[in-house]
């Protein structure tokens, strides 16, 4: 294996991928966080783990809970197909793991930015609350959902490092297909004599 | 198409549809429990049916510092823990609505599930307020107050009321 046949962004990206899975899964951090009143109501999101709590009662919707075993399996499939072709970039295999692979952290990214931009503003339609995706408010709750008391409600969102390691691993996997193109040049069609 | 390209093409159908195949299998005979957890009704719907109560057990009052206080028991009908930061109000004289100060609690109090908590909160007469007492209640060693404005800061959320409570016992004063 020569070194200067290895895609080193690759590497890199899946190397990436693998600590973000491990971190999400195993260390359950979110990407996301939001935070009502104090321990009153809390929501953890990452594409892969994501749980909330009501006055400390956790609460698990199934239906994400499958979604997030999807973006899970397709984070490890990616890296494991990354970190492949990353030592074996010239193989006739190569480009088709790259093809596989490189997309799919981006694509949970960008699934995950617009789950919440449709949440948030979801929010805003059913509650009448608005709520930014990034920093603290406080809420003061419609009449019709206060029955005449007034109500004011603290909310703090934030995304964390975790999310910032998913952009860095979204983009060493977009460099690692730019970077192909130098290691592994496309052959021209040989002419016949 | 090559075997790899196939081979990748099949993982991405299963990762695609697998889960999400196996949640509606699981859960075809109730689809909205897919969406909407059995406890999170059951959270939700003792939040709306049940509420805390408070009720007012006892007041004191020192002539010598001219500071009243009022013992209120909160129940908290919840099977978790509610943490009350403070609590206060505007003490009106029922008969004129003359404020007589301000009542507060400011320690936090962590009421634990299905149990009652007392809370002590104190007012201080100020020189306008004996006054008050002196021309306009003169001769009386009670009298009916309201609470107006009441807040109270529940896990962070602050809650205030709009209406008048009055008191059914009377608070001494002298």
């Amino acid at each position: 294996m020569k070194l200067n046949r290895i895609n080193w962004f690759g590497l890199a990206g899946g190397l990436t991928v693998v600590v973000l899975v491990f971190a999400s899964v195993a260390f359950a951090y979110p990407w996301w966080q939001l935070e009502v009143g104090e321990g009153f109501f809390e929501a953890h999101t990452s594409p892969m783990n994501t749980n909330f709590s009501l006055l400390g009662n956790m609460l698990t919707i199934p239906l994400i809970y499958f979604l997030n075993l999807t973006c899970l399996l397709s984070l490890i499939a990616s890296a494991v197909a990354m970190l492949f072709y990353s030592v074996l970039p010239t193989k006739s295999y190569s480009k088709d793991l790259l093809g596989f692979a490189y997309k799919k952290p981006l694509v949970t990214l960008l699934v995950f930015v617009i789950g919440l931009l449709i949440v948030t503003y979801a929010a805003g339609l059913l509650f009448q609350i608005s709520f930014p995706m990034v920093g603290s408010t406080t809420v003061r709750l419609p009449a019709s959902m206060s029955g005449g008391t007034e109500i004011n409600v603290p909310i703090v969102t934030s995304f964390t490092w975790i999310f910032w390691l998913a952009v860095v691993a979204a983009a060493l996997c977009i460099a690692a297909r730019l970077y192909h193109k130098r290691i592994a040049p496309t052959q021209p069609p040989t002419q016949p004599n | 198409m090559n075997v790899t390209r196939i081979l990748l093409l099949l993982i991405s159908i299963a990762i695609a549809i697998g889960p999400i195949g196996t949640a509606l299998i699981i859960y075809r005979d109730n689809l909205v429990d897919l969406v909407v957890p059995p406890e999170a009704s059951e959270v939700m719907t003792k939040l709306s049916t049940e509420k805390p109560s408070a009720a007012f057990e006892n007041y004191e009052y020192d002539a010598s510092s001219r500071t009243v206080t009022l013992k209120v028991s909160i129940k908290n009908p919840y099977t978790f823990n509610l943490i009350i930061n403070s609590l206060s109000a505007d003490v009106e004289c029922t008969a004129h609505h003359f404020h007589l100060g301000r009542v507060y609690s400011d320690i936090p109090q962590n009421i634990p599930a299905k149990s009652t908590t007392s809370i002590e909160m104190t007012v201080k007469w100020d020189e306008g307020v004996e006054a008050h007492i002196d021309s306009d209640h003169s001769g009386q060693s009670s009298i009916l107050v309201d609470l107006v404005q009441l807040a109270a800061d529940v896990q962070g959320i602050s809650v205030q009321l709009q209406s008048r409570i009055s008191l059914s016992d009377p608070v001494p004063i002298r």
